[in-house]
């Protein structure tokens, strides 16, 4: 069963003068209990994908066509917004990028666990409290009891005192946590997970990204991270999309993309991580940057960048290849580059 | 709220009360009059010199203003301290503290009424000109604030008692000075003081409304425009859960702010209105002490207004120190 | 001396230069330029009323027929006290309502931008003294001071300026100031700081630039509440009483029962001479306040921007994006009932 499965996601915005292709119809299936990443500088459209999928983008400004969209095998295409709040923090949920700010500032961090448990717990709960007016109070506690837990699985010590703290009084990593102990409150199939270390300094980075990997194995659900930093990824995710202005340019299991890298963004991509074994003087650089969403290039939207660029590639968009099983890339000349390395 | 900061908080508001009353000692007194001169004419042939001037010594005992300056200000500062505030010029010489008294309730019933309506109007009306940002219910509400502010209150107060008053005779366009007197807190009596209280409440609810309005609207346009509003919308929370619990609860913080200050200015903010519809409250009661350069009824209004100001700032950072965690005392601002 | 007098010319021109700038923009706003003309007429009124105003409201000669209804002779009829022209009065009053209010606001600019400027930069005890004033004079009620300072010390213009600007300044003050503490942590007046630059070098190349803008904002709005403030003061008959102003023009007509004979012109028609001056600063001020400040905006343009779309072009747009151009997929919609979020944020949704 996937997990995930996006067919052809265009989303746009119209703004005053012109229109901004966010995403020009991407597809994205993940397989229940796998990682795939996807990649991309700030401003390909990554965390509008990631806001589509939950169906949080607000329509309008947005519109948004897709021809296939499905969580767990279930359509929520067509699911209307008050049908989504039930899959929402139950099927699905969502890592952000920056805790402070993805925390409500005058809730305690409990009492915003807590209400997914009350939002979705109904049928949990049943057995729980007991018969009448106490019921409600059962809840409630029930809810406190859980949330409790949820804090102490994703590593935070004394849960039962940080249930009461504000986000404010947190420190970075243990906002972090709190919100991963959020998206995985409910036990959903997928999490959505926006940057979510982006934020954080070197060292929690990799705590929080360790704790994102154990709940993940050990729940066996899927992850979707959405990232910049091709190298967090190397550990976590089992298949990776590199996304460019709005368009996959590559997708491939992480073992061969690191291993073999086909499209040139994406090689050019690698070349700006730094290596513990680096015998390179200096980091490879992607010149120039992201092309402006509402005027964007005729063609390959990556060839004002690439050194490879024929004029086939400066009028012509390339269409999505497969060179081979499970392996996509979206450029005219990925063969002869690949001769060419060798 | 650590206590520390509620003890210095405390002991800040006690200096500024300090220094305002001392203002207010002497400010009024650069152009102070003699009461003496004023109440026994020289001219007056039925006593002797000797007696008048016995007489004109008690007189300016009576009021506090025998000795220099600095010993009546000690001696004021003292009588402060236990609660009295002097006696005033008026007539059969009542002491300040009963004028205000008397005076005061008939201000709080048009000020209070008048916030509260502001205050729940207003939000509404803010709250729901947000949800259609940019339809013509937001304009309609930007427009009227821009309007009502360049209006001033007063002249939308003559605007009213001209038309509901004098024209159309809705509501009495002069208070009838017999609801002061006869009030009894029968169900009447009230009844009359609402509707003799319906055009100046409603000449100075138009703008607090419309101000109320604006500041909500902004309030829960940036509010929703947060990112945590996306984490509980990613949670699975119900619409009313998203913008009760989380949209609104953080956009009425400001709104505290509003609120604290409107009722520090509670008892010194319808002046005006007071006037133009004969309304017996500390507004006129601050105009004749004026005109009749009462002094010592002057002070005491200001300072029992500065009082209350004091008072009202003290508890409105307490409460909002209360409603937002992040935020220890004496920091906002 | 030369050197002297080239770098003043250039100083003054760079001035001039910014002040057409500010102008250019405020005519392209929309608001701003309705102000604007606002204010050039009223402007005009208050300078050149001897020549519009067809009688003069001072001569007692020219008064005519206490309480006269409007006609050709009196536009907008004649007070009930005195049997001045009110049409005339109208148009002088301008002059007191205006230069109150642009002089107080000038001089609580000036004021309040020094005050705020110290006190943030400065900071320690310069600080705590003015923050003390400003505490102190927050809580005093300031319409019954400003009633206690002119009953003391008297109503002429020169005492009104100076009372309404001595207790003016304080919330100016504070914006500047918490903007100043702002500006003062940045890096660059750090940097400046670290380099040797002096105080007064800084304040005077780093502060003052950055906060002029907030400046001009406010007095405008400040004007405008200034002369709200002046109209209520002369309504209460605590103004200069010689001289025409629109609140006692109110005063009068309210005291000699206007109301009771039915004289709705007498009036109106300060009232909305008050309501012009007042609005029109406001309209500058809001203006400067978005056109400084765009997240400000108001409502957004998703109305106007969506009345150019119709779903044949989005079609088209759509199936531009699939391979052979075929459109395929279907519309969905999302999100949940919020108001949307400001305009910004839609844009910087894709990083």
């Amino acid at each position: 069963m996937k997990a995930l499965e996006v067919k052809n996601l265009k989303v746009i915005f119209p703004i005053e003068g012109g229109i901004v292709r966010a995403v020009e119809g991407i597809d994205i299936e993940i397989e229940q209990g796998q990682c795939a990443a996807i990649v991309g500088e700030s401003g390909c459209g990554k965390s509008v994908t990631s806001l589509a999928v939950m169906k949080l983008l607000s329509t309008p400004p947005a519109i948004m066509r897709v021809d296939k969209l499905e969580l767990g095998g279930v359509d929520i295409k067509e699911l209307s917004d008050k049908q989504m709040q039930k899959v929402r923090g139950k099927d699905v949920s969502m890592v952000f990028q920056d805790a402070l700010t993805a925390l409500n500032p005058v809730m305690t961090v409990g009492k915003q666990i807590d209400e997914i448990f009350l939002a979705h717990g109904n049928l949990n709960f049943e057995t729980a409290g007991e018969e009448g007016e106490k019921k409600r109070f059962n809840r409630k506690k029930e809810a406190k009891r859980r949330t409790i837990e949820a804090l102490k699985l994703v590593g935070i010590s004394d849960a039962e005192m940080r249930y009461k703290a504000y986000p404010h009084q947190l420190s970075g990593g243990m906002r972090q946590r709190v919100l991963i102990a959020m998206a995985f409150a409910c036990n959903p199939n997928l999490i959505i997970a926006d940057e979510p270390t982006t934020a954080l300094d070197v060292t929690i980075q990799a705590q929080v990204l360790d704790i994102l990997k154990d709940l993940q194995k050990k729940q066996n659900t899927s992850l979707m991270l959405i990232t910049h930093d091709l190298s967090i990824v190397m550990n976590m995710a089992d298949e990776i999309y590199v996304m460019y202005s709005g368009k996959i340019v590559e997708r491939a299991k992480t073992r061969d993309l690191f291993v073999r890298p086909l499209h040139p963004y994406t090689m050019g991509l690698l070349g700006a991580i730094a290596r513990l074994d680096d015998e390179r003087g200096r980091f490879v650089q992607i010149p120039s940057s992201l092309p402006c969403p509402f005027r964007k290039p005729t063609g390959c939207y990556f060839h004002p960048r690439c050194q490879y660029a024929t004029d086939k590639c400066r009028q012509e968009m390339p269409v999505l290849e497969q060179p081979e099983g499970g392996r996509y890339v979206r450029c005219w000349r990925y063969k002869e580059i690949e001769y060419a390395k060798k | 709220m650590k206590a520390s900061y509620v003890i210095k908080r405390i002991l800040l508001t006690i200096f500024i009360f300090f220094v305002v009353v001392t203002l207010c000692f002497f400010i009024p007194r650069i152009g102070v009059t003699d009461p003496a001169s004023r109440y026994y004419p020289p001219q007056s042939a039925t006593m002797t010199d000797e007696e008048y001037e016995i007489i004109k010594e008690l007189t300016r005992k009576q009021y506090g203003l025998d000795g220099t300056t600095f010993e009546q200000y000690i001696r004021y500062m003292g009588q402060l301290f236990q609660g009295d505030l002097g006696t005033s010029y008026q007539s059969g010489s009542p002491s300040v503290i009963d004028c205000i008294a008397e005076c005061l309730p008939w201000t709080l019933v048009l000020s209070v009424t008048n916030l509260l309506i502001s205050l729940v109007i207003g939000v509404i009306i803010g709250t729901m000109a947000a949800w259609k940002r940019g339809r013509w219910q937001d304009k309609a509400l930007l427009n009227a604030s821009t309007f009502t502010t360049a209006l001033p209150s007063f002249f939308i107060a003559l605007l009213l008692s001209f038309y509901l008053g004098f024209e159309w005779e809705i509501f009495p366009a002069y208070t009838d000075q017999n609801m002061v007197s006869g009030f009894d807190w029968s169900w009447q009596a009230i009844s009359t003081v609402m509707y003799n209280a319906a055009l100046p409440i409603f000449s100075m609810a138009i703008g607090g409304i419309v101000s109320y309005g604006q500041s909500t609207r902004n309030s829960v346009i940036a509010v929703s425009g947060d990112e945590f509003i996306l984490t509980a919308k990613a949670k699975g929370l119900s619409n009313n859960k998203v913008i009760y619990g989380h949209t609104l609860r953080n956009a009425m913080l400001p709104i505290v702010t509003q609120f604290g200050m409107n009722i520090s200015g509670l008892i010194g903010g319808s002046v005006v209105i007071e006037k133009i519809f004969n309304w017996n409250g500390m507004g006129t009661l601050f105009l004749t002490a004026n005109g009749n350069n009462d002094y010592p009824l002057m002070m005491g209004i200001m300072i029992f207004m500065s009082a209350f100001a004091l008072v009202a700032n003290l508890l409105t950072d307490f409460v909002y120190s209360l409603l937002d965690p992040r935020v220890t005392l004496g920091e906002r601002r | 001396m030369k050197d002297i007098l080239r770098k003043t010319g250039k100083f003054l021109l760079h001035v001039l230069q910014g002040i057409g700038g500010f102008f250019k923009k405020l005519w392209k706003h929309k608001q701003g330029r309705v102000g604007l003309i606002i204010v050039a007429i009223l402007a005009v009124c208050a300078i050149f009323a001897p020549l519009i105003a067809p009688y003069d409201p001072y001569d007692v000669t020219q008064r005519a027929e206490k309480g006269l209804s409007p006609s050709w002779q009196h536009l907008l009829g004649t007070s009930i006290t005195t049997g001045q022209d009110i049409f005339s009065m109208l148009i002088y009053g301008a002059r007191s309502s205006l230069s109150i209010g642009v002089i107080t606001g000038i001089t609580i600019a000036v004021l309040g931008s020094l005050l705020g400027i110290a006190a943030g930069y400065l900071g320690g005890w310069v600080d705590t003294i003015i923050m003390r004033i400003v505490d102190v004079l927050l809580v005093i009620p300031t319409l019954p001071l400003v009633i206690v300072m002119t009953n003391v010390l008297g109503t002429s213009y020169v005492v009104i300026v100076i009372v309404f600007a001595a207790f003016g300044w304080t919330g100016l003050a504070r914006v500047i100031r918490s903007q100043v503490i702002l500006i003062k942590n940045a890096n660059y007046v750090k940097a400046a700081e670290i380099m040797g630059a002096s105080r007064w070098y800084v304040m005077w190349r780093h502060i003052l630039p950055a906060v002029s803008n907030l400046l001009i904002m406010s007095t405008a709005l400040t004007s405008a509440g200034i002369m709200v403030a002046e109209a209520g003061l002369s309504f209460l008959g605590l103004g200069n009483p010689e001289a025409i102003s629109w609140g006692k023009m109110l005063a009068d007509a309210q005291s000699s029962g206007a109301m009771l004979f039915g004289h709705w012109w007498s009036i109106l028609a300060p009232g909305v001479g008050i309501f012009l001056a007042v609005y029109s600063f406001m309209r500058i001020g809001l203006a400067m306040e978005e056109i400084l400040n765009p997240r400000m905006r108001k409502g957004s343009n998703m109305l106007k921007v969506f009345k150019h779309l119709n779903n044949t072009y989005l079609d088209e747009v759509f199936a531009s994006m699939d391979e052979g151009s075929k459109l395929s997929g279907e519309y969905i919609s999302s999100g949940a009932a919020q108001p949307p979020a400001s305009g910004e944020k839609d844009e910087s949704a894709g990083s």
